[in-house]
């Protein structure tokens, strides 16, 4: 093979991958806007009303509009830094994601989202040499209270 | 503004569930590149272009355009949280990526409570769930844990 992977050793990519671990990038904060939530609710087919309307949100004990979660990936994609100049291996993988969630995320808040590089690891499969980080972003909202925790897992082969 | 219709989900509680019980199937599609494009749309996000040009993905070496893999579990949460109801809680979601969605594909959103018990004073189902496409291949198995009213 003369790929690059060829030319990284396992001891350099190993480095490579514990180099990432830690804070990736400063805080960002962003605003959850009521389009956006409109916007993400009926791409996902969510057309509960607690996602569209005020008082029906309020009328169910929330203190606006209610962002659904797959929201987050807005925040995931304009405020997070998710690609990495990997030395080695030819193509990355999004291969898995947790989520816990915790206070809704309404509109009007000030969402602050931190990420950070949890793991990486190098492992040697059938398919050869394989790279895996798990990143995680934190998304709090302005009272500080935390509203859900996204973690990624990336392949890189 | 936008008209939007929307529907009051029904309430359920923990006692409407038992273990081992199927959830409803929920069908999306067949999907589109219009699907995928809407998704990019809602996150901002335009920057994979094999996402939605096919003459960029089959120059990278793929079948064709792939819808995101987030989007699909997407989809896969958001039929947990309506299979769950008004009143429950979404604690947790995992999902993998495990197979490819293409335009024209089915996605057909399945679920089963895998187990149902109190912690703490509080009552939670846990969830096995699942995308199959219409070759009846797993493309996106996940998991959920809820916390659920009681009656």
């Amino acid at each position: 093979m003369s790929d690059t992977m060829t030319e990284v050793s396992d001891a350099q990519a190993e480095a490579y991958l514990q180099s990432l671990i830690g804070p990736i990038g400063e805080e960002v904060q962003t605003l959850v806007e009521l389009g956006a939530v409109r916007r993400m609710a009926l791409c996902v087919g969510d057309h509960d009303p607690i996602h569209f309307d005020e008082a029906a949100a309020k009328a169910r004990g929330y203190r606006g509009v209610v962002a659904p979660w797959p929201l987050l990936w807005l925040y995931f994609f304009t405020c997070t830094i998710y690609e990495h100049d990997f030395p080695f291996g030819k193509a990355t993988v999004h291969g898995q994601d947790d989520y816990d969630f915790h206070e809704p995320m309404i509109v009007g808040d000030v969402l602050t989202v931190s990420t950070a590089m949890v793991d990486a690891k190098l492992k040697h499969g059938k398919v050869g040499r394989l790279g895996q980080v798990v990143s995680e972003r934190r998304f709090t909202n302005q009272r500080g209270e935390l509203c859900a925790v996204l973690r990624t897992t990336l392949f890189r082969r | 503004m936008l008209n939007v219709e929307t529907v009051e989900p029904t309430r359920r509680c923990f006692e409407d569930f038992y273990e081992g019980q199927d959830l409803p199937v929920v069908t999306h599609g067949p999907m589109m590149v219009g699907h995928q494009v809407r998704w990019a749309g809602a996150c901002d996000n335009y920057e994979s272009e094999f996402h939605h040009d096919e003459y960029v993905a089959k120059a990278q070496g793929l079948p064709g355009i792939i819808l995101s893999g987030p989007l699909m579990a997407s989809y896969l949460l958001t039929a947990v949280v309506q299979w769950m109801g008004r009143d429950a809680r979404l604690v947790k979601f995992h999902d993998q990526n495990r197979g490819s969605t293409m335009p024209r594909d089915v996605a057909y959103l399945r679920g089963r409570v895998k187990r149902k018990y109190e912690e703490g004073g509080k009552a939670f189902l846990d969830l096995e769930c699942r995308v199959e496409n219409q070759r009846g291949e797993v493309t996106t198995p996940g998991s959920a844990v809820v916390e659920l009213p009681r009656r």
